[in-house]
């Protein structure tokens, strides 16, 4: 008698679960927005590693940049010592070319000193990744899990919140949370260009162990109206040739005004890279980076007023 | 998807017309492949137009005034003289339509039912005749300001809206593409990336600075 009034009673509360779904609605829904929010987080709290991995890791591998029809792979040898962070590029395809950048400076045998006036020096390797979860621009989702250069990997989507900037995908490394693998994608979802690592040795860094992530680039006061959240954080000069680099955080983009004698209008492309110059016969404005066209333009646009 | 706004409609109807040239009709037929709501109204215009172009003609019977004024039932002496001009009005444009359309008559019937034949969503060729006798796809009126595609047009705000898919670019533009050797445009992107790579350390930025050919970090004044 008993069992059958268990089975009766669980019978009743099964057929009530969907009626006060059904009624309410809330408790399925709140359900839902809790197994999202969880999944939010994690790719949150995936993305808030990255500077400390970076910071506390030193690693050393190659990697392959593939962008447009064109492959180049690269030695990579990066360390952190008491918090400094040294990085060493060295082509392995094409020209022999080395950079090195220590403590902020940037030395190249073959491209000379980089000037940048307002640089921020303090940002380490792939910190513009690891402030994307607050970056209003762009929105991080967590993706599937797969390997790169034979490590696990934890894949990551970064997507434009709107269609003037691209959105990326990172494959993050699942015991570090180093960036092994980032691919850019265009407005249509393509992938425009692609860096992974081929192979990677990983090893904890010597020292001490570096402090608060380094606070992102600042802008600076922008002599132009801002475009769809690009602000200027960086400005130099060559010769008569100004030079602004404007960012969201993740992409950024460079406006050139220069004095020029010529009435001349053109759209640009190279590879991932679009661009637009204008000249009106006195100035001439050039602005290029990796967003859509119509970023270029208002970015021209605005410049221009 | 974006609703179709009047200067679309008037695009459209200008496209229809056959009123689209250079590079403002490859734009438009670019938009039509990729707004699926742009082609459906530019398959129902295709279809109006041809429903409309498929008609018979029927000229007015001669008799066809007496008889409305037969049904109207005059009651007092008044009306029936107003009844009478009235007739004699509608029979004056019933011959005067006939004498204007009667010559061609033969011609655009046969074009009519050689257009009607095929699928509504083919392009058509537009009857020579057509203007005079029926509304060649009238979808909407084009009495606003067309957009102007100037090929000097500088690219202006006002062109971009709030959405980067309205922006309309020059078709005579679009296409151009880096000069590989001009030696003056790759080197604003090796200067671009030497300033994206030190104000953000990005590793992207310097690899794409190592691997970029010949680089050179001076740009040099065009003539």
């Amino acid at each position: 008698m008993k069992r059958q009034a268990a089975i009766l009673a669980m019978l009743c509360t099964l057929a009530a679960l969907p009626a006060t779904a059904a009624e309410d609605g809330s408790w399925l829904q709140n359900g839902r927005d809790w197994v999202r929010q969880l999944w939010r987080d994690d790719a949150r709290q995936w993305l808030e590693r990255i500077d400390g991995a970076v910071a506390n890791h030193d690693y050393n591998g190659v990697i392959v940049f593939a962008q447009g029809d064109r492959i180049e792979s690269l030695a990579v040898d990066h360390r952190v010592r008491d918090g400094v962070e040294t990085l060493r590029l060295r082509t392995l395809s094409g020209p022999p070319r080395e950079l090195l950048k220590r403590n902020g400076k940037v030395q190249s045998d073959s491209l000379g000193d980089a000037p940048a006036a307002g640089a921020a020096s303090a940002q380490t390797t792939f910190s513009q990744f690891g402030r994307v979860a607050r970056n209003k621009w762009y929105k991080a989702e967590l993706g599937g899990q797969s390997r790169v250069a034979g490590r696990a990997v934890q894949a990551i989507d970064i997507r434009a919140v709107d269609d003037w900037r691209y959105s990326y995908r990172l494959w993050l490394d699942q015991e570090t949370a180093l960036p092994l693998k980032i691919a850019t994608l265009d407005e249509r979802g393509y992938t425009v260009e692609q860096v992974a690592f081929t192979q990677i040795k990983i090893t904890p860094s010597k020292g001490k162990p570096a402090a608060a992530p380094p606070p992102p680039p600042k802008a600076m006061d922008n002599p132009f109206k801002d475009v769809k959240g690009f602000r200027l954080v960086a400005r130099g000069r060559q010769g008569a040739s100004q030079h602004y680099l404007f960012t969201d955080g993740l992409a950024s983009v460079s406006l050139y005004v220069e004095p020029a004698a010529v009435k001349d209008k053109a759209q640009m492309r190279k590879d991932s890279v679009n661009g637009l110059m204008f000249a009106d016969g006195s100035t001439r404005y050039v602005v290029l980076g990796k967003v859509p066209v119509p970023t270029l333009e208002r970015i021209l646009a605005a410049a221009r007023r | 998807m974006k609703p179709i706004s009047e200067t679309d409609l008037e695009q459209l109807s200008a496209y229809i017309d056959g009123e689209l040239h250079g590079s403002e009709r490859r734009f438009f037929e670019k938009r039509l492949a990729a707004d699926p709501a742009l082609r459906a109204a530019c398959e129902r215009a295709w279809l109006a137009s041809t429903v409309l172009k498929a008609q018979p003609f029927r000229l007015m019977p001669e008799s066809s005034a007496a008889e409305i004024c037969a049904r109207c039932q005059p009651e007092a002496g008044g009306t029936r003289r107003w009844a009478l001009v009235a007739s004699l009005a509608v029979a004056t444009v019933a011959v005067g339509l006939g004498y204007g359309l009667w010559p061609d008559a033969p011609v655009e019937q046969a074009e009519v039912a050689a257009i009607a034949a095929k699928p509504a969503s083919r392009v058509l060729a537009k009857p020579a005749g057509a203007a005079a006798t029926v509304q060649s796809a009238p979808v909407v009126r084009r009495n606003l300001q067309r957009p102007q595609l100037a090929d000097n047009a500088a690219p202006t705000a006002a062109v971009a809206g709030d959405d980067p898919s309205s922006f309309e670019l020059n078709e005579a533009t679009r296409s151009k593409t880096w000069p590989k050797r001009d030696q003056a445009l790759d080197g604003y992107l090796v200067r671009h990336n030497q300033m994206a790579g030190s104000a953000g350390n990005d590793l992207i930025s310097y690899a794409e600075l190592l691997s970029e050919p010949e680089s050179t970090p001076e740009p040099q004044e065009r003539p």
